[in-house]
């Protein structure tokens, strides 16, 4: 198992119900694996900062700059509200589930719709490197009805939709 | 083999593509109509410009769309030092046996160490940034060493681990090359093309200019051994 999927699994184990966004996300829907290490995630029912503490869970101050790290040292990135635009509410309510490993432990992962909606809303260097991998390994599974939904703007619905189009050909 | 008037003539014909390319807005893909003829001036012009910065990999269109490879974006001077990298990377030849990880650890086991690795796993070594997913090799022949990979059973196409790249340019600083490579190549590259530049910036004779963001991104996940390490040894 890739040592940033067993974390992801402990972290679920530790706090409940999280939904796994960046990198594991697009690990699962792309099977590729090129990520820096840390974990974001969005929590479905957020923990104060004293729970967190019990579970072993630590902060830190890193380049002035305030760092949560899980009990094995591993940089995470927590989100309560919104990820690009995209309600907690709905990341939760169109999450897939993927098996973490062959033990049966389950791991809980952003739609590839979400992924591909806040990746195109990011449109960082690598973001567009990862729409390329998806458009090459997935177009045929987005469900674009989705898209248009989760987006609510046509506008930038048929731009991802023309992007996407493009860079599975390229 | 390149000489450095070869280098000037490539820079003097791409100058007009890449001054096109950096006064596009920042998009995913563009409309040669929409996008393209307002800056060029004409669609014959705007595909001009997209075939000279095709010719070094900046660039690639189709059906009235293009895209641009953000290493276009990067400041004029640095292209002299880039322009080896692009080249090298538009002649790149990609090879894949099983399509997994063992391929990376069996070709290095093939071509015995004659090869010099850059971009994924030369990130690596240097930054243990990201993790690497394909090998990237210079070779001095390119055609011998296809042969010796066909030969244990890789076939050549789009999806192999395994990136042959002929040895163009200069390599006598190698960290570097990696870096200049890093940049050229773009996408998730340019993170490690950021943490190289972060950890060995001494190392570095000319630098790229990147959005602060994604420096700041790279600086708080670049794992804290690493950069007291660095730290140590510089």
């Amino acid at each position: 198992m890739k040592p940033l999927v067993r974390e992801a699994a402990l972290v679920t184990k530790d706090l409940g119900q999280v939904v796994f966004i960046g990198s594991i996300a697009r690990y699962f829907h792309t099977k590729d694996y090129r990520e820096s290490q840390d974990l974001d995630f969005v929590m479905a029912t957020p923990l104060t900062e004293e729970e967190l503490f019990e579970k072993g869970y630590r902060k830190f101050n890193e380049n002035r700059k305030e760092v949560w790290r899980t009990p094995r040292g591993i940089k995470i990135d927590m989100y309560t509200s919104d990820v690009g635009g995209i309600s907690s509410e709905t990341l939760i309510k169109t999450a897939k589930q993927f098996d973490a490993d062959k033990k049966g432990n389950k791991l809980s992962v952003m739609s590839l719709e979400c992924l591909v909606i806040s990746k195109h809303r990011a449109q960082r260097d690598q973001d567009i490197a990862d729409l390329k991998m998806i458009a090459h390994r997935k177009l045929g599974e987005i469900d674009w009805n989705l898209i248009r939904e989760i987006s609510g703007d046509e506008t930038e619905y048929k731009s991802i939709k023309i992007d996407m189009e493009f860079l599975a050909k390229s | 083999m390149y000489t450095m008037n070869d280098w000037n003539q490539l820079l003097l014909e791409v100058k007009d593509g890449l001054t096109f390319a950096q006064r596009l807005p920042p998009s995913i893909t563009y409309s040669v109509k929409n996008d393209g003829v307002p800056i060029a001036g004409s669609e014959k012009t705007v595909y001009r410009r997209l075939n000279v910065l095709e010719s070094i990999g900046l660039a690639n269109f189709r059906d009235g769309r293009f895209q641009i490879n953000r290493a276009a974006h990067q400041p004029h001077f640095l292209f002299q030092k880039l322009l080896p990298s692009l080249v090298a990377l538009k002649n790149a030849r990609q090879f894949g046996k099983l399509y997994s990880n063992s391929d990376v650890n069996l070709s290095r086991r093939i071509l015995n160490e004659k090869f010099l690795i850059t971009l994924d796993y030369a990130a690596w070594e240097l930054t243990r940034y990201q993790t690497p997913l394909d090998l990237y090799l210079y070779v001095e022949d390119i055609e011998t060493t296809v042969k010796l990979l066909k030969k244990n059973n890789f076939s050549e196409g789009k999806k192999g681990h395994v990136i042959l790249l002929p040895k163009i340019g200069d390599f006598s600083n190698e960290i570097e090359r990696v870096y200049l490579d890093c940049i050229a190549k773009g996408g998730r590259n340019t993170m490690d093309a950021i943490a190289i530049e972060i950890l060995h910036g001494n190392k570095l004779s000319a630098k790229g200019q990147f959005p602060i963001e994604y420096v700041l991104k790279v600086q708080e996940d670049i794992p804290k051994e690493q950069m007291m390490i660095e730290a140590a040894g510089s």
